[in-house]
Parts: C-alpha cells; structure tokens; sequence
C-alpha cells in the first residue's frame, strides 16, 4: 500500500482513482469478509459478496464523503451485498450454511437440523439482524450502523425473528 | 422458551463464524466482475429491444405511422 495520509487516499478514490481504490480494497478486503462471513454463513458466498460489495463501492465511489469512515461505508454497502446474496441463495432453493468457527456440541444431529430449518425459514431481512445479534451477539448500534437504521429497528426486527423463530420451532416439536 | 434458551439452542446448532481472511486474494475477481456488463446494463438492454420490437411491430401493421413517427422524430 501507498504510504500516504487516509484522508488523501479517500479522495483520491471519491474521484475514481484506481490506484486508491485498489489500496482500500487491500487495506479493507479482510475486514469486509470477515464481517459478510458472519452474515451469509458460507465462505465461498462470502467471498462473493465482498467482492461484489467492493464493485458496488467503486461505483459509488462519487457519493463517498472523504471525510467520512470508509470502513462504516464499505460494512453498510457489504451489508447489502450479503443480503442480496442471502435472498438469491433463498431464491435457488439453498439453506443455511453450516460453517462454524467450532465442531458444534454435543446436540442431536436431528435436532440440529430441525433448528437450522427454522432459522432458514426467516426472511433474508430477519435472517441477518438473527445472525448478527444472537449467533454473532453484535450490539444492536453495531447491527444499526451496518444496516443504516435506526436501533429502533433492529430491536424490532430482533423481536420478531425470535417470535418467528419460536413459532417455527414449536411446529417442528422443539420447545426449549 | 425464554429469549436466552432460545439464543443458545440456535448458537448450539449455528456455532458463530470463524473470522479468519479470505483464502486468497479477491483483487482479480474484482477484476473479472468488473469485465463483466452488470445486470442493470443487461436489463436495459432487454427493455431497449423490447420497445424497439414492438414499435417494429406496431409500425408494420399500421405503416402509416410512419411519416408521423418521422414527424415526431
């Protein structure tokens, strides 16, 4: 990367410099995966995301304020690109991945199943604020911020996936 | 089921990501998507044609909308 001021670097980049860009997508490239993986769940459809939410971003990049935080501008872009691929993936029939950072425990695989298919029956919409604030335990000012809503929102949005998620696995027999 | 069993039922079957990077560098995907038209060029490409079918379609069967359409244009 160019040894040069951030600030420098942001405008360079609002005014379509490719070079700049290329040094944010360096610099940024892992922190965005990392954040979309913890959305989509799968790290070949994360990657996927990151890249399309970098394509989005260049060209937006007119829109960018360079005074404001690429990071927290890129996350809510990439936030959308994973959202995106999460309704597409829904489209196409797919699941939930089941990519974890640990084996997961002692639970009955046919339990384990049961849970996964109801937490794949959210909406992609509430599928996301579920991941974020229970499974990843995001703050909601984080998940607000990512999402650009208010806390308000999330919290709503987190209410009713749990009442969904709840409703979801009373019918297939799971009660706690 | 209280809000707290039911996130730790779903963290026992979802277990929380793993954070590591991406196994290699994205840049020259991001290259090849580039390349690539992006749907909304495809879309609008599609709606082009369409109307221009159509108005071919219009126009042959009433050609004397032609001078009218030439008037227009």
């Amino acid at each position: 990367m160019r040894d040069e001021p951030e600030d420098a670097l942001l405008g360079r980049f609002a005014q379509g410099d490719q070079e700049a860009f290329e040094a944010l997508f360096r610099q940024y490239q892992g922190e965005v995966f990392r954040w979309v993986v913890r959305i989509v769940r799968d790290r070949g459809l994360a990657e996927d995301a990151t890249v399309d939410a970098f394509w989005r971003a260049y060209r937006a990049r007119a829109r960018f304020d360079p005074s404001r935080s690429f990071g927290a501008w890129i996350r809510r872009i990439a936030t959308n690109a994973a959202l995106t691929h999460l309704e597409a993936q829904r489209r196409h029939g797919g699941g939930v991945a089941l990519d974890g950072r640990e084996p997961v425990p002692a639970v009955e695989p046919g339990r384990r199943r049961e849970i996964q298919a109801a937490f794949a029956a959210l909406s992609p919409r509430l599928r996301v604020v579920a991941t974020l604030a229970l499974v990843e335990q995001q703050s909601y000012a984080e998940i607000a911020d990512a999402l650009d809503v208010p806390v308000g929102t999330v919290k709503s949005r987190v209410f009713r996936a749990i009442r969904s998620l709840r409703q979801e696995l009373a019918c297939r027999g799971i009660h706690g | 089921m209280t809000d707290a069993e039911l996130t730790v039922l779903l963290r026992s079957a979802l277990p929380p990501m793993d954070e590591s990077a991406p196994v290699g560098d994205l840049w020259p995907r991001l290259l090849t998507r580039a390349a690539r038209p992006s749907a909304g060029s495809r879309a609008d490409l599609g709606v082009a044609a369409g109307l221009v079918a159509g108005l071919l379609g219009v126009l042959a069967t009433r050609p004397d909308w032609i001078l009218l359409l030439v008037y227009h244009l």
